[in-house]
């Protein structure tokens, strides 16, 4: 049984009070990667890319930027908190011995990621509103979340296994170099998805990431959803979640 | 009306590490509102006994009861009534000393209110009540220890599991930790861990000898400390350096009925004194024999100590281990 009030809430809390302890540092590591991308591909390339998918480069860049900063904020957010708890301090032995479960304990902190990620895909947003010549579509916010909420559930919960399972802080930036970035670049964050050969589209085409940065954009940009985009992303925001709860009460009571 | 239950009831309990027999059947009762100290050296399972009691790990077989309720089925009920100072200070060091604790208290239900007014009374009470909004990183090790020691008092536990409290304190930090110890008697059923036999001594009503994962001693300090009584040890003090050369002669003392040394374990402590072990004190005769008069200035005996109790069952324990 969940304890929502014992558990998964202080839990909850405390993911986002260590967050806002050095907010500082926090916003300009999570500016620091889009706006690079904004600088050189933005910038740097407009001369020479005009119109994609016939919207100007940086339209077609900027929620993508968006979309990638909350799934690496979701992946490392819940990486680091689990890694940081269960190896470094260590807290996750005192949690456990507080009269609530296991699963309060991984909810809370999922949750915790989940919204820092949100959050900081916000301030991603205002910033680029402010150097882009993007105009948002406030009405169309609501498809996009409807892609962002699974997508940052995903990731932070890919997080929180990898720092659960990996003792060594190599080897969580090691997952994020050879697994995460691969898997975000590839879902049509700087190209759409229709450059890539034939042969392999189909493969694009399922992946979680396409679904987040090429339906992402069509969400934000339109206000388009498509079943298969909505399902794929949904099913493995349920599937991951499912997982990383399971695997954390695995690893702890070994 | 039925007793009320032991504080802790442990039965064989057993725990492997791979090949590593961390507890081979440990057994064990605690009073409630006693003082209970498991003593043993680095390695012998300490901490390993302590987090199979307060739910962290599984025994592989054994049970246990905290104030009666199961460790493996009701850990719920379990968890409500303890709690622990584990042996390292682990503190979420991204938040301040207040938030650390309030986190606690809201993870055992508490009201803010209560749980407000609770933490402000336990921080004066330890004069930490100044630094509340410090980084753990911030607080020497012995201020540490005490915002360890009142967060698990918050919920006001019943069963209160101390994991080597004053290890790596120096006597001023420990002096305060044994302090707290002993006012919390009043309150709570007391277990600790402990390396230190002065500890172990001072503090408890009852005492565990833990060795390589075996219980091998359990009484009140003073019954462990007659379990060796008539004290069979003796000092030897010369007026002369020579406490190597009769330790020599010492040794080759034989008893002529069964062939064996009559004096175990001689050893020079330095050049004047030498200590050593005989089971029947008519033997000393033996030792004025041998020894010149003018270079002798006294034989005495010597008072056991937990230490010796310790080091004496302990050996034993080890040298069964090594035969089998
Ligand atoms: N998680 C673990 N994995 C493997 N071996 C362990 C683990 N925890 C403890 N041990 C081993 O179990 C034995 C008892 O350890 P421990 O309970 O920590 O002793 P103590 O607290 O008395 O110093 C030691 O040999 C230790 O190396
Ligand atoms: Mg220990």
């Amino acid at each position: 049984m969940l304890n929502f009030k014992q558990g998964i809430f202080p839990l909850y809390q405390k993911v986002l009070r260590q967050e806002s302890q050095s907010w500082i540092a926090e916003t300009l590591t999570t500016l620091a990667v889009p706006l690079s991308f904004f600088l050189a591909f933005g910038l740097g390339l407009r001369g020479y890319i005009s119109n994609v998918n016939g919207v100007p480069y940086l339209v077609f860049l900027a929620p993508g930027l968006i979309s990638l900063t909350i799934m690496l904020e979701a992946y490392r957010t819940g990486a680091w908190g689990l890694w940081l708890d269960r190896w470094y301090q260590k807290m996750i032995n005192e949690y456990r011995i507080k009269p609530i479960t296991t699963s309060d304990i991984i909810i809370g902190e999922i949750l915790g990621g989940f919204t820092v990620a949100l959050f900081k895909g916000a301030i991603v947003t205002l910033v680029l509103l402010i150097l882009a010549p993007v105009s948002v579509h406030w009405k169309y916010l609501g498809p996009y979340l409807f892609y962002m909420f699974p997508g940052s559930i995903l990731f932070t919960c890919i997080g929180t296994m990898v720092g659960t399972m990996f003792r060594k802080p190599d080897q969580i930036a090691q997952i994020q170099t050879i697994v995460i970035t691969p898997l975000l670049y590839l879902g049509g964050l700087f190209f759409p998805i229709q450059a890539f050969p034939a042969s392999i589209l189909p493969i694009i085409t399922w992946l979680p990431t396409t679904a987040l940065f090429d339906g992402g954009r069509e969400a934000l940009l339109s206000g388009h959803l498509t079943i298969q985009y909505s399902l794929i992303l949904w099913l493995s925001a349920g599937l991951s979640f499912w997982a990383a709860t399971l695997l954390f009460n695995r690893k702890l009571s070994e | 009306m039925t007793p009320p239950a032991k504080a802790i009831e442990a039965l064989q309990i057993t725990k492997n590490y791979g090949k590593i027999q961390a507890l081979k059947g440990v057994s064990f009762t605690v009073e409630t509102g006693s003082v209970f100290s498991i003593l043993g050296p680095n390695g012998a399972g300490k901490t390993t006994l302590l987090k199979i009691l307060t739910t962290i790990s599984n025994p592989d077989t054994g049970k246990a009861f905290i104030e009666g309720f199961n460790i493996l089925t009701q850990t719920l009920e379990v968890r409500q009534r303890i709690g622990i100072v584990s042996q390292d200070n682990h503190f979420d060091r991204y938040l301040s000393i207040w938030h650390n604790l309030t986190l606690h208290a809201q993870m055992h239900g508490l009201p803010k209110k209560e749980y407000e007014h609770r933490i402000t009374a336990l921080l004066k009470q330890v004069d930490l009540y100044d630094r509340r909004f410090s980084l753990a990183d911030d607080l020497s090790g012995g201020m540490q220890r005490r915002v360890s020691l009142i967060r698990a008092l918050i919920h006001n536990p019943r069963v209160l599991f101390l994991d080597e409290p004053t290890t790596g304190l120096d006597p001023q930090a420990r002096a305060e930790i044994w302090e707290m110890i002993e006012n919390l008697k009043q309150t709570a059923t007391i277990i600790l861990t402990t390396h230190y036999m002065e500890e172990a001594d001072r503090l408890s009503d009852r005492i565990l000898l833990l060795n390589q994962g075996q219980g091998v001693g359990i009484g009140t300090p003073r019954e462990l400390k007659l379990a060796l009584t008539p004290s069979n040890k003796y000092e030897l003090a010369l007026g002369v350096p020579k406490a190597k050369d009769y330790a020599t002669v010492l040794q080759q003392v034989i008893n002529p009925l069964t062939d064996v040394p009559v004096f175990e374990e001689i050893i020079p402590l330095n050049d004047f004194t030498l200590e050593f072990q005989t089971a029947k004190p008519e033997n000393l005769k033996e030792v004025l024999r041998h020894i010149d008069p003018s270079d002798l200035i006294r034989l005495g005996k010597l008072e056991a100590n937990l230490e010796d109790v310790f080091l004496s069952i302990t050996k034993r324990s080890n040298a069964q281990e090594r035969a089998s």
